[in-house]
């Protein structure tokens, strides 16, 4: 059967298989054993750079060209290190020789020189940032170094040419750590072991093996079973997981065991003296040795099997497998897992087999099909679920078709069973294969992709531009707007507008917002920002229109030097503290001058800023209406500064500023009002001279009242002649002084006065007011004929009440009478009802 | 007059959102603290949270914010303040004083309803940066009643319509938002005015950033109406006559609860009583004329002695059924009776004199039935009284306004009185209401009088009146507005002022509000508003935005929100709720505050 025929045998029913997964697209030119090679996990891409190393010194540049190839070979970029990055580290031109390169869990090209200096690149070959790994790493080179992967992030070890190991667990936060002295003497290999948390260092020194942890001071020596012990190290690998550990050692021996070197699960034999290429784990089940075209795979058990390679290799250890790199193609070495060997293994009698079995006896339509059937009715969903998961880990197209098609032939003879795996195998397999395009070159397998999951591959697919892959599977895998399409197409605008292109800044906004439209969760203010990081100030002023958040759209604005369009904007959103917050910024940035020039186009601006002036600074107001020649305006400020002072003279000045300003404006009744109010300022300074009494701050009326209260009837007569008030008002003010001082004679004199312009009420009023029933009654009388009834009975007099009430013959002024009477006035009431009963009453 | 059906919208949420949101942030403070909170919130909060409530999340004692800043008990202090620049310097001072004595304070502020930037950029200055965490506080609307929401904003009318900061209109937004949150996208929106303009774009904001999702609810609110203040000066300024107006008038509500003086509950001390429609006695006279209330009220007060004389003669069982059952409810309406009986003799005994000559004047003026003369003599009657400013100065504002503006000999000699009783520096506020249009002085020849002069638009407070209102055209004036609104009902039509049919009856008869009529005349007609209202708005000031609904869109039931920008009047509640009774419609009343006519002016007095 063609689908187990890269299978090889490695001990009891446990297979291994070796399949082409792309030819490289590189062609065959190239020959990796001239070249350093770093390859990412996860179906990442492969950095490769000569390795000069294997080439005399005398050409070398200073600058390494590095090229980077995705895993299908296609070549993503090539570039130098540049070397101006480290100068920005180090203050002073050195150019480091490169030793390692390695991938971050970002894949991010991390580049360790000789010197220390770590940079990091994206696959682009753009820079990303740098560190060191310290002075004294920098003093005395580095010998060797290792990028690995720490608890949830990429780590870098380097061990000097002083025998002294360094290391960073985190590149994105650079700590360096110093790890135990070790004694003198040659180091033979070492390798990082990370435990939980923490790092551990293997070292293999002359005959001793050696662990490092930062917390001991010493080294500790460990010593594994060797079949025959007194050989040293010479290679080591730690399995993906860490938990595994293959050493090497000079005579050819390879031992594998538990990374604690506690237990040992097999040595084996390689009968060759000559140093492997590289030594790597396939998975956790075995170990894979490679020498120049051969290829040897150990399994813990100590079962082997060799292949033989085209060309020199790379090998690229995976979490359940290792990825083979040729110069023509690209192999996936892996371990057959073991649904797939009781599917699809030779004679298996396995639910699953027998279900594919029957399947394609059924599309033969061969009645076999029933047989193989009847044996699995008992086990249905288990064969069902054995087909599915067999599928999932075929790498062909037409072995995950048939796989598939039986188990959805099987599916059909359960009818409640939940359709969610079959539905989840068959969308993943979709997309493994479309990720697996050469084009794309991710050749991930199920378990990675299991690991890795969907948003972080979308994250890499866009990581890589392929916008449209990325979103045909967000789509197709309806993921919600926010994680899925929004985010990629926020990634791609981000993208695009750092393309140098030909085309107007205008015109790519438009494409920008034409393609992401107002979808929610993208956001314009990244897009622009990223724009404007690179240095496209329009195309990012442009962009910022989009944003409909106007908090966000403004402040970008104002960052970008966009004042007026700022102020615009945060006017339209009608947001007063987002006005504010632009004004606030263009006083700091214009002079006084222009920034009250700006503001004049903005009514509401002007309006803000001009109220924020009233409480703040009442001479940046007044600047304002100077500038407009508001006469009214600064009349206004100088008279509202005058009731603020308590000075006399500073309050007089002000007024007679404000009336000279009212002048000017042309403004007559504020004029006119000013200058009265300045005469009767300068009365009332007088008076409080002569008198000792405060005046000011009264107003004409309550002057004239309180005058009148002390009796000053003259100077009130004089203030009334000043200001010409009508007799009416006087008269009201004298009778309401009057009575409210207990000036009865006054008062009493007033009213013999004929010219009485206000009637008899106000005085019965006042009296009244003051609770002086007995004054009040004198001037009842004398009201006028339709109030007199009522100002009678206020005053308490109701007899006469009733005789006026009864000669106007009133009803409503007799029913007025009586319902003032209390309980006491029995008689008048008895008399009131009987008058209220005349018919000739007028009504 | 309780609305018709309750229609299950529930506003008593509201008040649980607010007082949610003010719990999470007192949280940020765990433990125990102190609460200073500005003068200008206190009723706002009493409305939110009880003191049991605040107690429950570690609140110790509450001060006022003063100058004087109270003693430190706690190790935490919360302060609640308005961005006002007096109330944070005091506060600044406070921890400036503060922290010399108790270097461990650690104090909280937070600002209501937003945190503002330049609040951030004084604080700074003040070198407080760091010293304290600040935190903001954005109430919704405060349900006063099941049918009214307020905001609390009392100083929005002077900072919107006078100095022309519109901030307060994002709040207003942000509260409509969250009513339609919860009750649905209203459909249709009818919005007149500058703020209420600013309202409905700031809504549009909230909306694009709002998830789609909610377009598909069933909207539970049908129309929503937004109104500026300045569309309607009229039924502030005149006298309110319903009963609730009155006591408003009277003794003040505030945001729902009304002080009455120790006269009217009959003790020492004055005393705090809620009025909403829980109390069912206050609740059937809240919206009567207050001519009607009394008699209202003795009837009611005999049906209940009646009852208790019944009592008299029951038998044992059945007196203990009655002790145990009627008594307590009767009792208590007892004592709600006596307490409204009071206040309505309180009233009618503390109204002026001439009150019968001031409703003439007043209703004379807007009907146009008095001549001028006789308004202007009782004007100056009144200033020569000395009457308070605020009364005098509504009058003058009313009489202006009812004239379409005056002649500049009239406005001269009358400002030149009023200046004369009230003191020079009124000058200034004359110069407000000229600039909120509520005084007028029509055009004479060449001594332009500055507000209305249009062409040169170099004039600060031409360009200022452009951005708080937009200028009255010429032939504009509210007179053609009343006639073409048709705000003053027909004479010979008698009025029953005791069971009412048109909203009119809140004045006599005399004129309609504009709020009612315009409602009234929207919710005629099912559907889409029709372009005979839209014309006839254009007679007043600003612009106005309509929304309908797409055809065939889900509208829900007739239920209306209907907001004031600047402030509503108890009158205008009333002219409301009568109409939501003639038309079918739950009417729900929003605003930044409720309103009175002495608020009104006396908001934009110089002080």
């Amino acid at each position: 059967m063609a689908l187990i025929s890269d299978w090889t045998q490695l001990g009891d029913d446990v297979f291994y298989r070796k399949h082409e997964v792309y030819s490289m697209d590189w062609g065959g030119g190239i020959n990796l054993a001239d070249f350093m090679v770093a390859s990412a996990p996860y179906g990442g891409p492969l950095a490769l750079t000569r390795d000069e190393s294997r080439f005399t010194k005398t050409h070398q540049t200073g600058k390494p060209l590095i090229f980077i190839f995705s895993s299908s070979g296609k070549k993503i970029s090539s570039f130098k290190i540049d070397p101006s990055a480290v100068y920005f580290v180090d203050k002073k031109w050195t150019s480091g020789f490169l030793l390692t390169l390695g991938w971050s869990r970002g894949e991010d090209l991390v580049c360790v020189q000789e010197d220390g200096a770590v940079l990091l690149y994206d696959m682009f070959g753009n820079y990303q940032h740098t560190f060191n790994m310290g002075q004294e790493a920098k003093d005395t080179h580095i010998q060797s170094s290792q990028v690995f992967t720490s608890y949830r992030e990429t780590g870098v070890a380097v061990l000097t040419k002083s025998n002294r190991i360094f290391m960073v667990n985190n590149i994105h936060e650079p700590k360096t750590r110093k790890y135990p002295d070790l004694p003198g003497g040659a180091v033979n290999c070492w390798c990082v072991v990370r435990e939980e948390r923490h790092s551990n260092v293997l070292v293999s020194q002359g005959r001793d093996l050696l662990l490092l942890n930062h917390i001991d001071e010493r080294p500790q020596a460990l010593y594994p079973q060797w079949n025959e012990p007194g050989g040293s190290v010479v290679e080591m690998a730690v399995s993906s997981n860490s938990r595994h550990i293959a050493l090497l050692s000079d005579s050819g021996k390879l031992w594998i065991g538990s990374s604690d070197i506690r237990i040992k699960y097999c040595e084996y034999d390689a009968k060759s003296q000559v140093k492997p290429r590289q030594l790597a784990w396939c998975g956790t089940g075995a170990v894979v040795l490679l020498w120049e075209v051969t290829l040897e795979v150990v399994s813990v058990n100590g079962e082997a099997t060799s292949y033989y390679l085209d060309s020199s290799s790379h090998l690229a250890q995976e979490a359940d497998g290792v990825r083979v790199v040729g110069s023509t193609c690209h192999d996936l070495l892996q371990k057959v897992p073991q649904v797939v060997v009781d599917t699809l293994g030779i004679g298996s009698m396995a639910p699953g087999a027998l279900l594919l079995d029957a399947s394609k006896r059924f599309q033969e339509r061969s009645t076999q099909a029933n047989d193989c059937l009847d044996m699995i009715k008992d086990s249905m969903e288990e064969a069902v679920n054995q087909c599915l998961q067999a599928a999932q880990h075929q790498y062909q197209p037409q072995a995950q078709k048939m796989l598939l098609r039986a188990a959805l032939f099987g599916k059909s003879f359960i009818p409640e069973m939940n359709p969610e795996p079959c539905k989840k195998t068959i969308f993943t397999l979709r997309v493994l294969n479309a990720v697996r395009d050469h084009r794309v070159g991710l050749p991930l397998t199920w378990s990675q992709m299991e690991h890795l999951t969907l948003p972080v591959l979308l994250d890499r697919l866009v990581h890589r531009r392929f916008f449209p892959l990325a979103l045909e599977i967000a789509n197709f895998l309806k993921i919600p707007e926010t994680d899925g399409t929004s985010r990629i197409l926020a990634h791609w605008a981000c993208f695009k507008v750092l393309q140098p292109s030909q085309k107007s800044d205008e015109h790519i906004a438009k494409e920008i917002n034409s393609k992401l439209g107002y979808t929610p969760g993208i956001s314009y203010t990244d897009i622009a920002n990223r724009a404007d990081q690179a240095g496209r100030k329009q195309l990012a002023i442009k962009l910022i229109e989009y944003e409909c958040r106007a908090k966000e759209q403004v402040l970008v604005l104002m960052r970008l030097g966009e004042d007026q369009t700022a102020l615009r904007r945060a006017l339209q959103s009608g947001d007063t503290d987002l006005i504010y917050t632009v004004l606030c910024r263009l006083r700091q940035k214009l002079s006084s001058g222009d920034f009250l020039m700006l503001i004049r186009n903005f009514p509401v601006a002007q309006a803000l800023h001009m109220r924020s002036c009233q409480d703040l600074d009442t001479e940046q107001l007044r600047d304002i209406l100077v500038q407009e020649d508001d006469f009214l305006g600064q009349g206004l400020l100088r008279v509202k500064e005058a009731y603020n002072s308590s000075r006399a003279d500073t309050k007089l000045a002000a007024l007679q500023g404000a009336a000279e300003l009212f002048r000017r404006a042309k403004h007559e009744t504020h004029l006119q009002m000013t200058e009265e109010q300045i005469k009767l300022y300068r009365w009332q300074i007088r008076l409080e001279e002569n008198q000792q009494k405060p005046y000011t701050d009264k107003s004409l009326h309550d002057t004239i009242h309180h005058l009148l209260l002390d009796g000053q009837i003259k100077e009130a007569e004089k203030l009334r002649t000043e200001f010409k008030i009508s007799e009416k008002r006087y008269w009201w003010l004298r009778v309401v002084a009057h009575a409210q001082a207990g000036h009865w004679d006054e008062l009493a004199a007033l009213a013999k006065n004929k010219k009485n312009p206000i009637g008899f009420e106000p005085f019965v009023e006042v009296c009244l007011k003051t609770g002086n029933k007995l004054e009040a009654q004198k001037y009842a009388s004398r009201v006028k004929e339709e109030n007199k009834v009522s100002c009678l009975i206020k005053c308490g007099l109701l007899e006469e009440a009733t005789k006026i009430a009864h000669e106007q013959r009133s009803a409503s002024s007799l029913a007025e009478v009586l319902a003032a009477c209390g309980p006491q006035h029995q008689a008048l009431q008895s008399r009131l009802q009987q008058l209220l009963s005349d018919p000739s009453l007028k009504s | 007059m309780s609305p018709p059906q309750s229609l299950g919208l529930d506003v008593e949420i509201l008040r649980r959102l607010s007082s949610d949101r003010l719990v999470r942030v007192l949280e940020d403070a765990p433990g125990a603290k102190d609460l200073i909170i500005d003068g200008d919130l206190m009723k706002m909060l009493d409305r939110i949270a009880g003191a049991t409530l605040l107690r429950s999340h570690g609140v110790d004692k509450m001060y006022r914010l003063e100058r004087v800043p109270p003693p430190v008990q706690s190790s935490q202090r919360v302060y609640l303040v308005r961005p006002s620049l007096l109330q944070l310097k005091i506060l600044a001072d406070h921890v400036h004083s503060d922290h010399a004595a108790h270097p461990d304070l650690h104090v909280h502020v937070v600002v209501v309803p937003r945190l503002v930037s330049w609040v951030t950029g004084l604080l700074e200055e003040e070198g407080l940066y760091g010293a304290l965490t600040l935190h903001e506080f954005c109430p919704d609307f405060i349900p006063l009643d099941d049918d009214l929401l307020s905001l609390e904003m009392t100083s929005f009318f002077r900072d919107a319509f006078l100095e022309g900061d519109f901030s307060g209109c994002v709040d207003v937004a942000r509260a409509i938002n969250t009513l339609q949150g919860l009750f649905g996208q209203i459909p249709y929106v009818l919005a007149h005015g500058r703020a209420a303009k600013a309202v409905v774009n700031t809504l549009d904001l909230l909306n694009n950033q709002n998830s789609p999702k909610k377009t598909s609810q069933m909207p539970e609110i049908s129309h929503l109406f937004i109104f500026d203040r300045d569309a309607d000066y009229v039924t502030p300024l005149l006298t309110q006559l319903t009963y609730e107006g009155a006591l408003d008038d009277h003794f003040g509500i505030n945001a729902g609860v009304v002080e009455f003086p120790g006269e009217v509950v009959g003790q020492d001390a004055p005393r705090k009583v809620p009025l909403n429609s829980k109390d069912t006695i206050y609740d059937n006279i809240r919206n009567k004329h207050f001519a009607s209330v009394s008699s209202y009220l003795i009837t009611k007060a005999k049906e209940v002695n009646a009852k208790k004389e019944q009592a008299q003669n029951m038998t044992a069982s059945q007196m203990k059924d009655f002790v145990a059952n009627e008594l307590r409810t009767l009792q208590s309406c007892h004592a709600t009776l006596a307490l409204h009986l009071r206040a309505c003799e309180s009233i009618t005994k503390s109204v002026k004199q001439d009150f019968e000559t001031q409703l003439t004047t007043e209703h004379g003026l807007v009907t146009g039935a008095s001549n001028a003369g006789q308004a202007r003599k009782f004007l100056k009657n009144c200033l020569a009284r000395m009457q308070p400013l605020t009364d005098n100065l509504r009058l003058f504002c009313l009489y202006s306004l009812t004239q379409d503006g005056l002649s500049p000999k009239d406005y001269k000699q009358l400002a030149s009185q009023m200046l004369a009783a009230h003191g020079h520096k009124h000058l200034i506020t004359l110069n407000n209401l000229r600039q909120l249009n509520l005084l007028c002085a029509t055009e004479s020849s060449a001594s332009s009088t500055g507000v209305n002069r249009d062409s040169s638009g170099t004039n600060i407070q031409g360009r200022l009146a452009q951005v708080t209102s937009l200028l009255p055209k010429k032939g504009q004036g509210w007179r053609a507005a009343a006639k073409r609104l048709r705000l003053i009902p027909d004479p010979d039509k008698t009025i029953d002022l005791h069971n009412p049919s048109d909203p009119s009856y809140v004045f006599n008869g005399a004129y309609t509000p504009v709020m009612a009529k315009v409602v009234g005349e929207a919710l005629s007609v099912r559907g889409a508003f029709t372009q005979t209202l839209l014309d006839s708005l254009k007679v007043l000031p600003g612009t106005t935005i309509s929304r309908a609904a797409p055809p065939g869109s889900p509208v829900g039931p007739h239920v209306a929100l209907v907001v004031m920008m600047g402030g509503v009047t108890y009158t205008e509640v009333a002219a409301l709720r009568l109409l939501a009774v003639t038309s079918g419609t739950r009417i729900i009343v929003a605003s930044t505050s409720t309103i009175n006519g002495d608020q009104l002016v006396s908001g934009v007095v110089h002080k």
